[in-house]
């Protein structure tokens, strides 16, 4: 058996983007025991940034940061989905919805509940073929907003609001919108003392790392039940 | 040579050399065999121009007193504005006219305020029979919020009609949140400088118009200032994801990058165009050299004049993906997770072509000049509503980023460049890149390098097949 081609270079494109425009950038080959070391990390890492991610077509939105989108949110749920049907608004319909349902393991902020259904409008073509990619058995961290007198609803920033949660190498729970999680972080650190709010540790570090890409799951929840207890 | 061997060598011949079963910046939408024009883009007929759109007669924007901040008349002003940055490209043929107020449709009456859903529900109707193409104010952010949507939402686009007969285009509207214009900006209510509001408009209207997204300069993701350094921004195309730097105008630069003012040539090419562009196309190979790799993101970049204080290399730049005209999704019913009811995913996308030649080959437009040519991954979290090129989630480049040489392989060094000079009128054909990776084809790391287990009958056909 050959080795995988990432042996042969840190060149999964998460890295390869950053460092093909730093000139003088050449991903030279790894020695074979250092390569094994990496496998399974780096299989990890592949496969959880080459999930399915996030989003909703043809908008563009705001930048928001964490406490921004907690704050925003009136619902945030952690859970399965357990349905995703493409369907007209029952009485608007030119109007094109997804009708999503999930199984809530956890509700961070809002009324606890163990399942939610919530109709979300979707405007462009493709989110109609793939349900705006919601899908069976997938894991989200859904931080919603308040549903409109039509019964519409969405996650806050659309794609920002909108966490998948995957297992890293250690099998830990972590956590990426679609944005990648950029800027998530900007300034929170800032605006919580502004507020009184004492970030953990864990949560500083993060904010301090200023780089996009998977979080711990537990150390977002903590930061999103930081904002949530105080707003 | 063993027997066994023999067998074994064969096998893995036929492996490689059977076709891959691939999934799959430029259009937004492709024709297929049954779907507008195959491998075409979709556009508005350039023999139809211009392309009119109806106004909504309310205010831009109106602060929460429901005083206007912006009254119709400025906000027609700067809406003819927006579509004249691309009407402007001399090298394109689109116009836009303004064809009058929005025309009655359901309970909807012309003269009115578009300013609820239910009106917006009757106007989508109308757009979707291809009566009208209205651009909409949502003068307080109420029609927004009447969907469920954030108070982040700028606006969008959305394509109503198409005719897959022609290939054309046939209706599309535009809504804005002039929320984000009310002279506020306390969170949730942002606020948006005139021009970073109208540039995130523009680059709606480049939807409206079929271009799809593309991806120049990409490390300013990783940026946490939203002040960019101005040459990477003068590069990053308008078109790009996701909103991430200052306005392009108060950085004194022109609102489309030279990537968007490419693609929208390309797309409704005038007579200049050839006068003013030269074409570079190729294929990327996987490191076999015969095998095709689709959504690798292609970039030519301007030489760097050395006597001057800007880097040309990343202000003039462009960019397409390999495999833009490819399908991607040709179909198979085995792990389809499409909602219902369309589980069944045995044909695939309507669009995209499926000519196995489009598979890694990509094609652009640039200016007269010397250029490097460079592969790179899409960023790996565009996907859905941020995503480039056909596929998403977007593949992990089966190599490493590189520039194109004249000795292309799958051995050479990846920063060993050569430089190509690109006169008005050229059509360089033949600039492929080999990727460099140790194992051949995507069939090797799919499941982290072993081999799968084909059927019996499949190995003996391939064994009778390779070694007669």
């Amino acid at each position: 058996m050959g080795f995988p081609y990432w042996c042969y270079g840190l060149h999964h494109p998460q890295a390869s983007f950053v460092l093909a425009n730093q000139p003088g950038y050449y991903p030279g080959k790894l020695g074979k025991n250092r390569c094994f070391g990496l496998l399974i990390p780096i299989l990890v890492i592949l496969t959880l940034i080459s999930s399915p991610l996030l989003a909703q077509r043809g908008a563009l939105t705001t930048r928001q940061s964490i406490d921004q989108l907690t704050d925003e949110a009136t619902l945030i749920v952690h859970g399965h989905v357990t349905s995703a049907k493409v369907e007209p608004h029952p009485q608007l319909t030119n109007l094109m919805t997804v009708l999503v349902t999930m199984e809530v393991q956890e509700t961070l902020k809002g009324t606890p509940r163990k399942s939610i259904q919530f109709r979300q409008y979707i405007w462009d073509l493709r989110d109609q073929l793939d349900a705006a990619q919601y899908t069976k058995n997938q894991e989200l961290l859904l931080l919603l907003g308040p549903e409109s007198q039509y019964g519409l609803r969405s996650p806050v920033g659309l794609d920002q609001g909108r966490f998948r949660i995957t297992h890293d190498g250690k099998d830990q729970p972590v956590a990426v919108n679609g944005r990648a999680n950029a800027q998530l972080f900007e300034a929170t650190e800032k605006r919580a003392q502004a507020r009184g709010i004492k970030l953990s540790s864990r949560v500083t570090a993060i904010a301090r790392q200023r780089t996009a890409g998977p979080v711990p799951l537990p150390d977002l929840e903590d930061a999103i039940r930081s904002f949530a207890r105080t707003k | 040579m063993t027997r066994p061997v023999l067998i074994a060598s064969c096998l893995l011949l036929c492996i490689f050399f059977t076709a891959t079963s691939l999934q799959a910046g430029g259009p937004l939408v492709v024709g297929g065999p049954k779907f507008g024009t195959d491998a075409q883009p979709f556009t508005w007929d350039p023999h139809n121009m211009p392309i009119q759109y109806r106004l909504d007669p309310g205010p831009m924007a109106v602060n929460p007193s429901n005083a206007t901040v912006i009254d119709n008349a400025a906000g027609l002003q700067r809406v003819q504005n927006m579509f004249a940055v691309w009407q402007s490209v001399p090298t394109a043929t689109i116009s836009f006219s303004n064809a009058g107020p929005i025309l009655s449709a359901g309970a909807y009456v012309t003269g009115a305020d578009v300013a609820t859903v239910p009106q917006l529900n009757d106007l989508v109707g109308s757009c979707k029979s291809g009566t009208q193409n209205p651009v909409m104010f949502d003068a307080n952010g109420q029609i927004m919020s009447g969907l469920g949507l954030s108070t982040s939402v700028i606006g969008f686009a959305s394509g109503c009609a198409l005719d897959s007969a022609s290939g054309h285009l046939t209706g599309a509207l535009i809504l804005m949140n002039g929320k984000f214009q009310d002279g506020i900006n306390t969170s949730p209510n942002f606020e948006l400088t005139a021009n970073e509001f109208d540039e995130a408009i523009t680059h709606e209207i480049g939807h409206f118009l079929g271009l799809g997204h593309s991806q120049i300069n990409v490390d300013l993701v990783q940026s946490q200032s939203s002040s960019c350094d101005v040459d990477k921004l003068a590069g990053l195309p308008l078109m790009f994801p996701v909103e991430l730097c200052q306005a392009r105008k108060d950085a004194g630069l022109p609102v489309l990058s030279p990537d968007d003012v490419s693609w929208i040539s390309s797309l409704y090419p005038n007579p200049s165009f050839v006068s003013n562009y030269g074409t570079i196309s190729g294929t990327i190979y996987f490191p076999d050299a015969v095998s095709q790799v689709q959504g690798v993101n292609v970039i030519a970049r301007a030489v760097d004049d050395p006597g001057t204080a800007q880097d040309e290399s990343r202000r003039i730049a462009v960019s397409a993906v390999s495999g833009y005209l490819f399908t991607g999704n040709p179909g198979q019913s085995i792990t389809a997770s499409m909602p219902e009811p369309n589980e069944n995913n045995t044909n695939g996308d309507l669009d995209g072509s499926r000519n196995a030649k489009l598979i890694g080959y990509y094609q652009m437009a640039v200016p007269p000049g010397t250029y490097t040519i460079e592969v790179e991954a899409i960023f790996p979290l565009f996907v859905g509503g941020s995503g480039v090129g056909p596929l998403s989630p977007p593949v992990a480049i089966p190599g490493s980023p590189e520039f194109w040489n004249k000795d292309e392989s799958a051995f050479d060094f990846p920063l060993a460049r050569d430089t190509i000079t690109v006169s008005p009128g050229d059509k360089l054909t033949g600039i492929d890149i080999i990727l460099n990776n140790p194992t051949p084809t995507f069939d090797q790391f799919e499941d982290s390098g072993a081999l799968f287990d084909p059927p019996l009958n499949f190995v003996l056909a391939a064994v009778a097949e390779a070694c007669a």
